[in-house]
């Protein structure tokens, strides 16, 4: 009731001075509120090269729109087109050379494979495949201080579909200078490969595979987390996010090759297992300083799950402003990762083993490098255009798999009708 | 970029212009100045020959308003309204018992008391065009004149630019657009601790009004108990804890100015009063 009274306050002072300025062309009350309503847009093109490995090209459009006074929508498309081939976990420099078999095809139709003694299967299975995705959202100023947003979004592959649902409250407490944040969310993925997902453990050369159907993958995720503003200069913050992933979460296209341990020679390559349940914990700081005009972000994030899989990523940030509207940041990113429990770069042979093994290098001992460089030129106050150029080198910390270099390149321009300064309600820096 | 500086309202005025055509810009810039002139002069009370000295000299008959006054007076009356009494154009004869000058000389309670009677906008009869104001009672609209002036520029100026013009006079402040390059316009808050020599913050704005209220300048220091000039004019006595500096940025700047002044009305609870409010402010 209170809030009611105050809040009506300010609405009441504006009536109030409409009679006073009623006159200029200034306050003319309908075309203050049209202007009111802001909106932003942003296009992203962007194209990820792993070398001799995947490509990516993707295109990004996203669309925001004030629809209240404190309410807003927006919008998100994205176009992906991903062609190349990727390690499919069979063994790199097998130590008999024999006559190797590509396949390509697009991903989800079905590959024949001859495995068998002097057989070997390429490590990299080539496919192609297009994601088309939406994402929606509504956030609205529940008071002054609490603000929540409910997401939607749909993603669809030719071999997989995910639908997700979403919600997070951010709330300012104490002079603004904290905000608490929480959210939840919902996914459902489908994996539906061409003719179907294998069937765990079976050697990817049976001439009468069996085939399982659709597989199916749940995911809660949910995060709490607080950021502070330690001074008028430096912002820190804090999150933990909780994943349960359930079902399907074998990657259906991923093997994992059988070594005679007399020959030590490939003799047959099975499907990989993956437990059916996942429990990920990620810790995420992140603290941002302005100097003067000049901006540093560091951030450390621990990732664990029970899977085993442990990972630590340190990202240091530094944005330099050169002359009016143009800036410059560098960044350098170092990840590394401790491979899951039941990762295997390869089998031994019978017996086959009883629970899960996976040979997928992405499970593995990881240490991933970054370099990145981002230009950014504003253009007004309504337009900016930044060029971003990252360089990564992924490498096996076990040396079983081959280094990977990555490139990243990408364009954004963001078009706003105006840069609203009632969009800092605290202190700038 | 030029800039015209001129004394009005008992204040150093400022007014930017980023526009390339000196002619034009000194044509605004003489329009600025001869609007800010004309509203010192038509609503100060320091003067014999405008409506404020008709009105506070009426000796209780109705005196008819223009079109602007009367105007200005419904805002006076709305604000009276909403803020339960807090903001009151009847309240300046307080000053003649309050005099902030630093020292620890605080007024007899009795003369406080005795001035109560003679301060309410209830007691005033206001039927617009008609003010009747009881004898013995005054008003001052010297709350609201400042901001209203720049607001009345930026009218005036908004005919010509749309953009590139920043009106500051003694503290209210009203941007019309960002300058000519797109950057927006950097305002520092005055220090209350270091007042006139140095900023606490610096604020980026490109449109719409700023102002603050302060309680800085101006106060009594009695056994450790600061008293701020800023008063309550439904006690005759200054508000409780009050903040130094407060400022609010909105549409306009009389309703910055206004929400300043109620947020300085709340004593310690103005952080509230302005996250209830919705609105940007800071607070020092």
């Amino acid at each position: 009731m209170q809030l009611d009274k105050k809040r009506s306050i300010r609405q009441a002072l504006a009536l109030a001075t409409c009679g006073v300025l009623a006159h200029g062309p200034l306050l003319l009350p309908v075309s203050l509120q049209a202007a009111d309503l802001s909106w932003k847009a942003d296009m992203t093109t962007l194209r990820y090269a792993e070398n001799g490995r995947v490509s990516v090209s993707e295109h990004i459009a996203s669309f925001r729109r004030e629809v209240g006074e404190d309410e807003w929508v927006s919008l998100k498309f994205s176009w992906d087109a991903i062609t190349g081939a990727s390690a499919n976990g069979a063994i790199f420099n097998p130590p008999q050379s024999g006559s190797s078999q590509t396949v390509t095809s697009p991903s989800g139709i079905s590959r024949t494979y001859q495995t068998g003694q002097g057989q070997t299967v390429d490590p990299l299975t080539t496919f192609k495949d297009t994601r088309v995705a939406a994402q929606v959202s509504n956030g609205q100023f529940l008071t002054p201080t609490l603000k929540g947003e409910v997401v939607g979004n749909l993603s669809f592959e030719n071999d997989y579909d995910s639908y997700g649902i979403g919600g997070n409250l951010s709330w300012d407490i104490l002079q603004r200078m904290t905000t608490l944040t929480g959210g939840l969310s919902l996914d459902l993925d489908k994996v539906k490969p061409f003719d179907g997902n294998p069937k765990e453990f079976e050697s990817i050369g049976t001439t009468t595979p069996i085939r399982l159907g659709q597989g199916e993958k749940r995911t809660i995720q949910s995060i709490i987390g607080f950021s502070q503003v330690i001074n008028r200069k430096t912002l820190t913050q804090l999150n933990y996010s909780l994943t349960l992933n359930d079902g399907y979460l074998t990657d259906p296209y991923k093997f994992i090759t059988v070594v005679d341990p007399a020959l030590g020679a490939p003799t047959d390559y099975l499907y990989e297992k993956r437990p059916t349940s996942r429990v990920r914990n990620a810790i995420f700081w992140n603290t941002a300083h302005h100097f003067t005009e000049d901006v540093v972000h560091f951030s450390y994030r621990y990732y664990w799950d029970d899977w085993g899989v442990r990972s630590h990523t340190s990202d240091l940030r530094y944005r330099l402003m050169l002359w009016r509207g143009h800036s410059l940041q560098t960044s350098f990113r170092y990840y590394t990762q401790m491979a899951a429990d039941f990762y295997q770069y390869s089998l031994p042979g019978q017996p086959l083993p009883s629970s899960f093994a996976s040979a997928d290098y992405r499970l593995g001992h990881l240490i991933t490098q970054s370099t990145g460089i981002k230009y950014s030129i504003h253009m007004g106050q309504q337009v900016e255009f930044s060029l971003r150029a990252d360089i990564t080198e992924q490498s096996d910390a076990d040396n079983l798999f081959p280094s990977l270099g990555i490139t990243l390149f990408q364009a954004t321009i963001s078009i706003s009708d105006r840069v609203d300064y009632a969009q800092s309600g605290r202190a700038p820096p | 970029m030029k800039i015209g500086r001129f004394q009005a309202m008992a204040s150093p005025c400022e007014v930017f212009i980023d526009h390339k055509d000196r002619h034009l810009t000194n044509k605004l810039l003489q329009l600025a100045e001869a609007e800010a002139l004309r509203i010192e002069q038509k609503f100060s009370r320091y003067r014999k020959d405008n409506i404020i000295f008709q009105i506070n000299n009426a000796n209780g008959q109705p005196i008819q308003l223009d079109e602007e006054t009367a105007n200005l007076v419904d805002f006076a009356d709305a604000c009276y309204q909403m803020s339960d009494g807090r903001f009151d154009i009847t309240s300046g004869l307080l000053r003649k018992v309050w005099h902030f000058d630093g020292s620890d000389n605080l007024p007899d309670p009795e003369a406080i008391k005795a001035l109560l009677p003679r301060i309410g906008w209830s007691k005033v009869k206001w039927q617009r065009p008609n003010l009747t104001l009881p004898a013995g009672m005054e008003i001052d609209l010297g709350g609201i004149g400042k901001e209203y002036a720049v607001d009345k520029t930026a009218e005036i100026l908004s005919q010509y630019l749309s953009t590139g013009v920043m009106i500051n006079y003694g503290g209210d402040l009203f941007a019309l657009g960002p300058q000519i390059n797109g950057a927006p316009w950097n305002v520092g808050i005055d220090d209350p601790n270091a007042t006139g020599e140095q900023v606490v913050v610096q604020i980026s704005f490109s449109k719409g009004g700023l102002a603050t209220s302060g309680d800085a300048r101006r106060y009594l220091l009695k056994e450790g108990v600061r008293y701020g000039h800023i008063l309550d004019p439904r006690t005759g006595w200054p508000v409780l804890n009050p903040h130094r500096s407060v400022t609010v940025a909105a549409r306009t700047c009389i309703e910055a100015g206004m929400l300043a002044t109620l947020a300085m009305m709340q004593g310690s609870d103005a952080k509230l009063f302005l996250e209830e409010q919705g609105v940007p402010f800071w607070i020092i």
